[in-house]
């Protein structure tokens, strides 16, 4: 019955008129975000994180989650009209969204979007509805051992599923770490890395590194880009998919949106893991698997649907865990701290207003979603004429005035400025900068539960093992570094046998093939160092 | 991922445009001088024993991590975002750069109006090219903005603006 009161409560504080407003301003920058190319969720929140500071903690984070989910279901616009995705999830939508675009059928490719963003959106509000308590429940009775453990598999876990190499996501995670270090230590108070200046005393701050890493360095990022707008060429036509595109697409929502639920449950997963599954298996499946990437509507549709779902899911582990599966959530993660709440299984029960008032706000948020992606697509659309170039320029100077506010700091600027460069250098490098946050956020619970997990022990790590579920997650972990190391070797054997066979085929040629030559100096390293890697 | 189309997924990602080959060992000696370094300073810091770690215990963990895994490193495979070319214009960069380190010196000394429409006339004309006219326009309008949603919607307090306090005659 308390469970009951609670949700209520829940529908009670996402009906009020104050949250409605927030939550329909959510959902619509992150449609609006979503079509941009080049301004991310990630990058939105970052920017916002300061403004939240001044209001209410469910309406904070209630608006900051409205723009996560709606930029999920935004980034489909442009994958679908133009090819470009408007953020990660939304790169599968390309494959066949596109292609159905140019067989003048963008509008039921934008239709089944919707539709299927709904559908998996809604059942993962109800699977987190479910599930969120009895995870709770179980997490209040973890200790410093499991939390390790758990952030260590979040960590191993980013670094995995990212696009660039595990090495290179290992790195950034390390960075992560280290940064989280710098300031007092939490339990002797001695001073680490703080080069005798009394601003880093108090340690780095997570907003400023987030929005200089996600905020100006993706602006800096883009300044090399073009400053133009984008033209649409495909007509939009009528959005409602026909009875035999539902009926063709039906089974495919349905596996998508069940897929994405469990994906996004997982540390490390959520939205980009669930849509690229959902894919695969949508294709594995079919009976003519040569339809896709070439307008398959079960392409679009059973992705779209994972997508959502797993956005909606990967809530579950940061309200009950208070571990962030992903760096969007990182991002939500440090909204909740900066108003002064600590996620994990007591915020339920601590905070149910924020708890419920969030999930309840999903609901009437993928509510507003379907309107927005279906009657006002139109409008969405013509943003695309405005040039990234403009809405950078007022972004960054929102965001340092921003960083400022919340601690009446000019060195918080400065940080911003400083993790700018390092995010703006890293990206074209190659590297990624989330597991970098992602460790950062989660440096902290790493160091305080291990250090007490071995004071609790005596120093001894049996304590990780004798603990049914720590030795539960430990037997997790083994099996996930087995099956990187094996994929990894497996690789490393394809790529030295291909590497043999190019090398075998272009000494008999009959010299430097075009496309051939400048790679050659890569080749054998690539077949030498990958080994390690994945 | 595999099984999609790679020319649409590599670059229409935006992740994986044609670069020329890259070299491994520059970023496992970049990394491996940090890790490296890391470490000492961990040392430095005192590593305690297992049964009560010290400040540097920690930090060591991390240092190891960045060591460790710059050995593993080796050129981005297809699917991988390369390393990109920097921009043949590097001024764009440069003087994005400079004038945010200018806004930022300006705002702590004399608030929020000057630097602001500063910035925003510089990055809109010289940045996203606009016309002068626009340009003025356009930031004088987002100045006002910004500065009546700030110092009097949100009252949130900001360094002293000697030109907000002309305004209001208190200056």
């Amino acid at each position: 019955m308390d469970h009951l009161d609670s949700v209520v409560q829940g529908i009670q504080v996402a009906l009020q008129p104050g949250n409605l407003v927030f939550v329909a301003l959510g959902v619509f920058i992150g449609t609006l975000i979503g079509v941009l190319p080049g301004l991310g969720p990630t990058a939105t929140i970052a920017l916002l994180l300061p403004l939240t500071y001044v209001l209410e903690p469910a309406t904070a984070i209630i608006l900051l989650a409205g723009i996560y989910y709606g930029s999920v279901y935004g980034g489909t616009i442009t994958s679908v009209l133009l090819r470009i995705p408007g953020e990660a999830s939304s790169v599968v939508t390309t494959f066949d969204g596109y292609p159905m675009a140019q067989q003048g059928r963008a509008g039921p490719a934008l239709g089944i979007a919707a539709v299927g963003s709904f559908a998996g959106g809604m059942t993962a509000t109800v699977v987190l509805v479910l599930l969120a308590p009895m995870l709770a429940g179980v997490a209040l009775s973890f200790g410093p051992p499991e939390y390790t453990l758990i952030a260590l598999t979040g960590i191993l876990l980013v670094a995995w599923m990212g696009n660039v190499s595990v090495g290179r996501a290992l790195i950034a995670a390390g960075l992560g770490l280290m940064l989280a270090t710098v300031g007092l230590d939490p339990i002797s108070g001695e001073p680490r890395f703080t080069f005798e200046s009394t601003s880093m005393l108090a340690g780095l701050d997570f907003i400023p590194i987030a929005m200089g890493l996600f905020g100006l360095g993706e602006v800096l990022y883009n300044i090399d880009k073009s400053p133009t707008g984008t033209k649409i060429k495909h007509k939009i036509g009528r959005i409602w998919p026909t009875r035999s595109d539902f009926k063709q697409a039906a089974p495919s929502l349905a596996r998508g949106t069940v897929l994405g639920s469990l994906l996004g449950l997982l540390p490390g997963g959520g939205s980009v893991v669930s849509s690229m599954s959902s894919y695969v298996v949508e294709k594995r499946r079919a009976k003519d698997p040569s339809r896709f990437g070439k307008g398959a509507i079960e392409g679009v549709a059973g992705p779209e649907a994972a997508s959502n779902a797993g956005s909606t899911t990967a809530f579950v582990p940061l309200l009950t865990l208070g571990i962030p599966p992903n760096v969007v959530l990182a991002l939500l993660y440090g909204a909740l701290l900066i108003q002064g709440i600590t996620p994990g299984p007591t915020l339920m029960t601590d905070r149910p207003e924020v708890f419920w008032g969030v999930i309840a706000s999903m609901f009437v948020g993928n509510v507003l979603l379907l309107l927005f992606n279906t009657a006002l697509i139109g409008a969405f659309v013509q943003v695309l004429r405005i040039p990234i170039t403009i809405l950078s320029t007022v972004a960054v100077v929102v965001m340092l005035i921003g960083v400022y506010t919340v601690q009446n700091r000019v060195f918080d600027m400065v940080v911003v400025l400083v993790f700018g460069l390092v995010g703006y250098a890293l990206r074209k490098f190659g590297y990624e900068v989330g597991p970098l946050v992602l460790a950062f956020i989660l440096g902290g619970i790493l160091e305080t539960s291990l250090r007490q997990s071995l004071l609790i022990s005596g120093g001894d790590f049996a304590v990780f093992v004798t603990r049914p579920v720590s030795s539960g997650i430990l037997a997790v972990i083994a099996v996930l570094v087995l099956v990187v190391v094996g994929r990894t070797w497996l690789t490393s054997r394809r790529v030295a046998n291909t590497v043999t066979e190019s090398e075998s085929e272009s000494e008999s040629g009959s010299g430097a093939v075009s496309g051939a030559e400048p790679e050659s100096g890569s080749e054998p390293e690539s077949g030498s160092g990958s080994g390690s890697e994945r | 991922m595999s099984d999609a189309p790679t020319e649409t997924a590599g670059t229409e990602a935006g992740t994986a445009p044609a670069q020329p080959s890259e070299r491994a060992w520059p970023h496992r000696l970049a990394w491996g001088v940090f890790g490296a370094l890391v470490i000492i300073g961990s040392i430095d810091l005192g590593l305690g024993e297992l049964r009560e770690p010290g400040p540097g215990f920690w930090p060591l963990v991390s240092g190891l991590m960045i060591l460790l895994a710059s050995f593993t490193l080796r050129p981005p495979k297809n699917d991988e975002p390369r390393p990109e070319t920097f921009s043949n214009n590097p001024w764009r960069l440069v003087s994005a750069l400079v004038s945010v380190a200018a806004f930022i010196a300006a705002f702590a000394a004399v608030g929020l109006v000057l630097p602001v429409l500063a910035l925003l006339v510089l990055w809109f004309r010289a940045l996203a090219g606009m016309r002068w006219w626009t340009t003025l326009l356009t930031a004088v309008v987002v100045t006002a903005a910004l500065t009546v949603g700030l110092v009097y919607g949100l009252a949130v307090p900001l360094p002293s603006d000697p030109l907000i306090a002309l305004l209001e005659g208190t200056g």
